[in-house]
């Protein structure tokens, strides 16, 4: 299909884009979202209008007396409205944050984790965390550095092998973070600024081309590493009892509650079976250079 | 009447897979059947068989979801038992879509609620609630007007949540509001009851058949009246295998006064679901329907109410038979004075809380 078609097709039935474990249906007339969506989105693979879409989302203006005054903007999952509505400036990052919604309220297939996960040569690290670890801006740079990323927010893990899914999205960085970003990388495209966000400042990077193309290669996890960014130290590695792990990796879970004795199960047997670490860091090369070595146990 | 999308929902609950659906039909049927909150029960009823990948992944969810509701309900059912049969001295059972799930019943198979109903004595209410409360379930909504309309005309008390959990209770001490007039002598419905493990008690199976028509055909809003039909076909088609059931359930609605709503029940199911109703029970049942011309919008309404309100399914002039079916609604819960003091009550306090604020009407 050809993109100026695209943009037509947005602003009707709907634009099911492919992304490896879920496949969406995106709608939206508005054209600020119609065109970040479609830079972000230029080298994903577009799947024919007839074929069936995991999730149907759209972005909206109500339709009050407010968007006379002060226009907003709500998301829309099938025919219901899940949250608020935003004001008008940050529709395209409601977009995506509604996107993640979806998965972590009905797929079930497989165990969602609040996580990172980055590749290089065959192994996937996964970096669960909050908001506010840095996690972001770590994957943001390896991602650019020939790290193959498989997600900054969303791990998903196979419940029967035990190996991580590629859920490539658009890279999400706030405040501080673009403007390094853009120092780092000024190649990469950057979507236009969301001011004053739950979040602070926010935008999204398209993610590499290459991470997109292997959106359907499933990769065996070398280790957890739990991220905490700290202004005043380049690298400190801790080690990380498999306990903590898993706390960790299940505080972060989205739908371990759902799948029960079936999620607890798989996160066990992933801590048991990869090497686990704890990083404060607030150097990225330390970091990238530290992972590559492949010593994880002292 | 029943529209294409209708038609294959119908037959996907019993388990069969309509021909010639494509991708986008099965990614329309999945939309439609979430929001009417049958997704897990259609997915029980075809998990295994043929159909796109896709699709799959909707139906394993929905499965993993409804199984963790019935493990919810379960523990929650146990918790409640626990606490509360120290204060009552009378029947204390679980109703609606928990009864389903904890009596292992067909109809429980992918049955998934909001809140959790409990039917307990007039004269343990306030004994109970107290208990409740000092175990963390606490009201919804402190609003003294709402407090007044539960407390004085309905049959059940606020909904209270639980703090830490997040379930929600609903505790009824009959099954149809007191001011409808309509409130039957509750011992009829209690005074056979079921016993499950873990003293937790349920209606028998034709009372609990009659409860789910009373409340399908005592509701305002029909947003779930598809699951709720769909819910009496399952119940009539695996309790009516028993010899006694259909002499039980006419009997029970005749002396609680409910032989309309039974009919009713018996009618749409049949028409909708082609549910197996013995003849003589639908010959029975033309009694207490009402003569012709009403029959006739009655069966304009409810099968249109009685499908998935999701614009997908394309059910014509369901604005308008919602509305009607809202109407009738609040006619027969209320009588027209208290229906028109109320209707004014809400508005008038709707309006000054939209000019004014929330100060006017709630204490500070």
């Amino acid at each position: 299909m050809e993109w100026g078609e695209a943009k037509q097709i947005l602003d009707s039935s709907g634009l099911v884009v492919d992304l490896g474990v879920a496949a969406f249906r995106v709608q939206s007339s508005i054209v600020n979202v119609q065109e970040t969506f479609l830079k972000l989105y230029s080298s994903y693979e577009l799947l024919d209008d007839s074929r069936g879409a995991d999730f149907q989302v759209a972005v909206k203006r109500p339709l009050s007396v407010r968007r006379w005054l002060k226009p907003q903007v709500s998301f829309f999952q099938d025919n219901i409205t899940p949250f608020l509505p935003l004001p008008f400036s940050q529709s395209y990052p409601l977009l995506e944050w509604g996107m993640n919604w979806c998965m972590a309220s009905y797929m079930h297939e497989h165990l969602l984790i609040h996580g990172a996960v980055l590749e290089r040569n065959g192994e996937a690290f996964i970096f669960p965390a909050p908001p506010g670890s840095g996690k972001s801006t770590l994957c943001a740079f390896l991602a650019f550095s020939g790290w193959r990323i498989l997600s900054d927010e969303m791990t998903v893990l196979n419940l029967s092998t035990g190996e991580v899914h590629p859920f490539v999205r658009p890279i999400c960085l706030k405040n501080n973070s673009i403007n390094l970003f853009r120092s780092w990388f000024p190649e990469a495209f950057i979507s236009p600024i969301a001011k004053d966000t739950a979040k602070g400042d926010v935008a999204h990077i398209r993610p590499p081309v290459d991470s997109i193309n292997r959106i359907r290669e499933s990769v065996k996890v070398r280790a957890v590493i739990l991220p905490k960014y700290s202004p005043d130290i380049p690298l400190d590695i801790y080690s990380l009892s498999k306990c903590d792990a898993l706390q960790s990796l299940s505080g972060n879970a989205f739908n371990e509650g759902v799948l029960g004795l079936e999620g607890f199960k798989a996160l066990v047997r992933l801590v048991e079976s990869v090497d686990t670490v704890e990083i404060h860091y607030n150097d990225l090369q330390e970091v990238s250079a530290f992972l590559l070595e492949g010593i994880f146990t002292p | 009447m029943i529209s294409h999308y209708t038609s294959c929902l119908i037959s996907l609950l019993k388990g069969h897979i309509p021909k010639g659906l494509n991708e986008r039909d099965w990614e329309c049927l999945i939309r439609i059947a979430r929001r009417a909150s049958i997704l897990p029960r259609l997915a029980s009823q075809i998990v295994g068989q043929n159909y796109p990948c896709f699709v799959e992944k909707h139906l394993n969810s929905a499965i993993k979801q409804a199984c963790l509701q019935k493990q919810q309900v379960r523990y929650e059912a146990i918790q409640l038992v626990k606490l509360l049969e120290t204060v009552s001295d009378s029947h204390l059972l679980f109703l609606k879509g928990a009864a389903y799930c904890l009596g292992d019943y067909q109809v429980g198979i992918g049955r998934i609620f909001s809140d959790i109903d409990l039917l307990v004595a007039k004269n343990d209410l306030s004994k109970i609630e107290t208990k409740l409360l000092v175990y963390g379930w606490f009201p919804e909504s402190s609003d003294e007007y709402d407090q007044k309309y539960y407390r004085e005309w309905a049959h059940e008390i606020p909904p209270i949540r639980h703090a830490q959990r997040g379930t929600l209770l609903d505790v009824h001490h009959n099954l149809v509001p007191i001011i409808s007039g309509r409130a039957p002598n509750i011992a009829l419905f209690t005074e056979d009851l079921i016993y499950l493990e873990n003293g937790i008690k349920v209606l028998s199976v034709h009372a609990m058949t009659l409860h789910s028509a009373i409340h399908l055909f005592f509701q305002e809003e029909y947003h779930h009246a598809f699951r709720d039909i769909c819910d009496l076909h399952c119940m009539f088609s695996e309790f009516g295998k028993t010899p006694t059931f259909w002499e039980d359930i006419q009997t029970l609605a005749l002396k609680s006064g409910f032989s309309l709503e039974l009919a009713l029940a018996c009618r749409y199911s049949e028409a909708i679901f082609n549910t197996p109703i013995p003849a003589d029970v639908l010959r029975n049942s033309k009694e207490y329907l009402p003569n012709k011309p009403f029959l006739l919008i009655y069966d304009w309404l409810y099968l249109k109410v009685l499908q998935p309100h999701h614009p997908l399914a394309q059910v014509r002039f369901l604005g308008l038979a919602n509305f009607l079916a809202l109407l009738r609604g609040h006619f027969i819960k209320m009588p027209l004075h208290i229906l028109l003091l109320h209707s004014f009550t809400k508005i008038y306090r709707n309006i000054t809380t939209f000019l004014f604020g929330e100060g006017l009407t709630k204490k500070s």
